[in-house]
């Protein structure tokens, strides 16, 4: 059975990639066993949700967050996509 | 022309992003091994956050916390979380962008993540918590 560390590190990577079966495996049966970790899966599900809403959020305050494009250079790169320069993507 | 773009590059890329990056992953530094035993068990057991944690992401002051967990983190692990989560760049081009390895990043996420969710717990839901508790 794994460790509580390595389960939270495979709880952290299953927001990055998916995760091989046998570490799935692994990881389900660690979360059934032990009861705090399911508390941390709560706590990154929260932290991926306040992620995701994170840029939004600071981009109404002054001055824009340093953690996050600005607006204008979203605009920018959406644009610059949408016009599809040359060796951009495959659209 | 791309002003505001440059400007976050600068401080993705600030200073250093071409000498190894990877000390800076992995080195002694190693909060997140703090909170566990030599047995790999919590050292520092993660709190429930209550039953709708999600209401925080409604409140102004929330956000403000949450900007200041990103700010105390090392501006490494600042950086993959922000690339990450906040621009939603893949891992892979994280990885050619800091060239640094796949198991570095995944490290330096890890950290990051356990660091926030620390910070958050101490910050926010640790407070209300408290006031919670005064409640009952």
């Amino acid at each position: 059975m794994i460790s509580c560390r390595e389960a939270a590190q495979l709880i952290s990577e299953s927001y990055d990639r998916q995760l091989p079966l046998r570490q799935r495996v692994a990881l389900r049966l660690h979360l059934l066993m032990c009861n705090i970790c399911p508390r941390f899966l709560q706590q990154m599900l929260f932290l991926e949700d306040a992620a995701k809403r994170y840029p939004e959020e600071t981009e109404r305050e002054e001055p824009a967050p340093p953690f996050s494009l600005t607006n204008n250079a979203k605009e920018k790169i959406k644009k610059a996509l949408a016009e599809g320069r040359p060796g951009s993507g495959p659209n | 022309m791309v002003g505001g773009y440059s400007q976050t590059q600068n401080y993705y890329f600030r200073k250093n992003s071409r000498e190894a990056p990877i000390g800076d992953l992995t080195s002694s530094e190693s909060a997140s091994e703090d909170l566990f035993t030599v047995n790999g068990k919590w050292k520092i057991k993660p709190a429930s956050w209550g039953g709708n944690p999600k209401d925080a992401l409604e409140k102004k002051q929330f956000w403000q916390t949450f900007e200041g967990c990103m700010t105390s983190l090392p501006l490494r692990l600042a950086q993959v979380f922000a690339l990450r989560e906040f621009e939603d760049l893949k891992s892979e081009e994280i990885c050619n962008l800091l060239k640094i390895s796949m198991t570095n990043l995944n490290v330096a996420l890890y950290r990051a993540r356990l660091r926030l969710a620390r910070c958050l717990e101490t910050n926010w839901f640790g407070k209300e918590g408290e006031e919670n508790h005064d409640l009952l």
